[in-house]
């Protein structure tokens, strides 16, 4: 599904110049859970952005579906971040000035009105998640396990394979992360692609295959 | 998805609505003075171009009388009245020949005691040193207002209408013995004075009561021979060069005076002084000093260019004016409309993630723009109109409307661009 060949991506210029990837090489299947580990400024966030395709890697190709993401144009990078990616973030990324329900049907506004998006179906998918009594409000009015359920939501109602979580549980308490977490096993259940970026050992356990990461380079890849 | 990105362009503006409203009150202004100053510039060419067709092939030169002291005296106090007909049948003859126009005109200040003047109408105050009033021979304040004396050719020689009230009648030109002279008063005085109001001051020494009789066109302009310039009627008082039978000290005084004007003549100097000499003669007065001088004369081009280099001085200067406010405006107005863009690139992050492309983030900005200069450019087209500024003006204001949100736009775009979208997905490491 995604195949990452001699992707590297440095930052700066001359003497300030960072290799934060080096010649990674990675492949993904569809319904693997995908954690990415190692200390901070190892290159896991630089990663995921690289398979967001909100960076575009100074060398290497990224293929997605068999598509190359980093020859995609402008429009077609939005149109592969609205229907392929969805993005679960330590700081929620949510619209402060729009209500929670503004904030889960946004990717539907970047596309043409899908059919299958019911009212019933966000309202159903809000209940699961345990925010229906939240639909109205705004993201300041949240705890911060209820932003980050928001933001799952958004995932599930723009219905993209993949989710990358950078951190999801990292602002929140042990007992709300392990709560989020079950929600984001219990998508990768239903199918969906998970990569998860964290620096916690015992949360990096939770995928199916463990990817650890050491200045820039994949140093270890664990089966779990 | 465009009513969605509308939408989205009008948070932003609700969301800094302070910033909002300076920046279109700003526009707003700046636009009205530039369809302002569009429309002064044409009411400016319109008023050169009358000027030219009025004119056409002309020269003026100068008359002026330079009478040696004896001469001068024995003119004034003389007892017999036969060198004062002599001068009366020389000034009728040269404002009746038919081979060139004699204009009278001469700038005797009056000394206004009845009332304070604004020390806009007072002697010196386009040089900046306007005359202080001083206590009069009554134990009066007199203020020393500018003033000419014209003959009747004064007002088609220079194109200067009467705007309100009526001009002078040929009766208006022999002085009463009511000791009341009728005047017109240029367009500043339209806020102090109404048609029939008098006031009462000294002329040439001699008191007098001076009944407002009209007021002339704001476009009126003369040429002042003292400075060389076009110099706009409107702080001036106009009196009829008066004549009185009298021939007393004071009606003699006031014939001289008359000598001193323009002949407006399409013939060439030297037939034109051959003329004017032959009727000083004929008048009996061919030995008396009086002048048509060539030197500084004045020809139309040279007249057109000075009317033409002072409005567009003023024009100049003014447009001048304009351009510094709206280059301030509109640093002011990027600089507001940046920062606004900068505290919404948390929701234009987050907008990218969720599928939205650089072009929507960009058009949601315009938007905002759009929607400010809309607002200012409606508004500031509408006051243009209710102050009966031309069409023309008003289109071009929108032309430059149009610009301004081109130019904005493509600041948003390129600001924008630079936007780091990492910072939403947790940065670089």
């Amino acid at each position: 599904m995604i195949s990452l060949k001699n992707i590297s991506v440095s930052y700066g210029k001359k003497e300030a110049r960072t290799d934060a990837l080096k010649n990674i090489d990675l492949t993904i299947n569809k319904g693997e859970f995908i954690t990415i580990s190692g200390k901070s400024g190892c290159g896991k966030t630089t990663l995921l952005n690289v398979l967001g395709g909100i960076i575009t890697p100074d060398s290497g190709s990224y293929l997605f579906q068999g598509e190359d993401v980093n020859k995609f144009a402008d429009n077609k990078l939005a149109r592969f971040r609205n229907r392929c990616i969805g993005f679960v973030v330590q700081h929620f990324a949510l619209i402060n000035d729009r209500t929670v329900y503004e904030n889960i049907t946004l990717p539907l506004k970047y596309r043409k009105k899908d059919a299958s998006v019911t009212g019933e179906k966000i309202d159903s998918v809000l209940n699961e998640l345990g925010i229906l009594s939240k639909k109205n409000k705004y993201p300041f009015q949240l705890s911060g396990g209820e932003k980050q359920r928001v933001a799952i939501a958004r995932c599930i109602i723009s219905n993209t394979e993949v989710i990358l979580a950078d951190e999801p549980t990292g602002a929140l308490d042990e007992e709300t992360g392990h709560k989020i977490m079950a929600i984001l096993k219990q998508l990768n259940e239903k199918g969906k692609t998970i990569i998860m970026v964290t620096h916690d050992v015992e949360l990096s356990k939770s995928g199916s295959r463990r990817i650890i990461m050491k200045d820039g380079e994949i140093v270890d890849i664990i089966d779990s | 998805m465009s009513l969605f990105i509308i939408k989205n362009g009008i948070k932003i503006l609700r969301k800094h609505l302070f910033q909002t409203v300076i920046m279109t009150l700003l526009a707003f202004f700046c636009l009205y003075i530039l369809g302002a100053a569009i429309g002064a510039k044409e009411t400016s060419h319109k008023a050169e171009k009358k000027y030219t067709e009025t004119y056409g092939e002309m020269t003026l030169y100068y008359t002026s009388e330079g009478l040696s002291e004896l001469t001068y005296q024995n003119f004034c106090n003389g007892a017999g009245r036969e060198d004062f007909d002599k001068l009366h049948s020389f000034l009728e003859k040269l404002k009746n020949t038919d081979r060139f126009d004699f204009v009278s005109l001469s700038s005797q200040n009056l000394e206004v005691t009845s009332q304070p003047f604004d020390e806009q109408f007072l002697y010196g105050y386009e040089e900046g040193k306007a005359v202080e009033p001083q206590m009069g021979p009554d134990d009066k304040m007199m203020y020393e207002t500018k003033s000419i004396q014209v003959s009747q050719k004064f007002f088609d020689t220079f194109s200067v209408s009467v705007s309100e009230g009526s001009g002078f009648d040929k009766g208006d030109y022999i002085l009463n013995d009511d000791g009341e002279i009728p005047v017109l008063l240029g367009s500043a005085y339209k806020g102090s004075f109404s048609i029939g109001d008098t006031f009462e001051g000294y002329y040439m020494c001699e008191p007098f009561r001076y009944r407002v009789k009209g007021f002339v066109g704001n476009d009126a302009f003369f040429f002042n021979r003292a400075n060389n310039k076009m110099i706009s009627c409107e702080r001036y008082i106009i009196l009829p060069a008066l004549y009185s039978d009298k021939a007393d000290n004071f009606a003699r005084i006031m014939l001289l005076d008359q000598v001193f004007g323009f002949i407006n003549s399409s013939i060439g100097y030297e037939v034109t002084k051959q003329m004017f000499d032959d009727l000083r003669t004929e008048s009996g007065i061919g030995n008396w000093n009086i002048f048509l001088n060539y030197k500084g004369a004045m020809t139309s081009e040279s007249v057109l260019d000075k009317y033409s280099a002072m409005t567009s001085e003023v024009s100049k200067q003014f447009g001048l004016i304009v351009v510094i406010m709206l280059c301030f405006a509109s640093i002011v107005n990027i600089i507001s409309l940046c920062s606004m863009l900068r505290e919404n690139f948390q929701t234009f992050g987050v907008e990218m993630l969720c599928g939205a492309s650089l072009k929507s983030i960009i058009s949601e900005s315009s938007t905002a723009v759009i929607m400010i200069m809309l607002l200012s450019d409606i508004s500031a087209s509408l006051l243009l109109l209710a102050m009966n500024y031309s069409v023309k003006a008003i289109l071009l204001v929108q032309l430059a409307v149009t610009g301004i949100i081109l130019f904005s736009c493509i600041i948003c775009g390129i600001y924008i661009k630079h936007m780091n979208l990492n910072t939403y997905i947790g940065g670089k490491e």
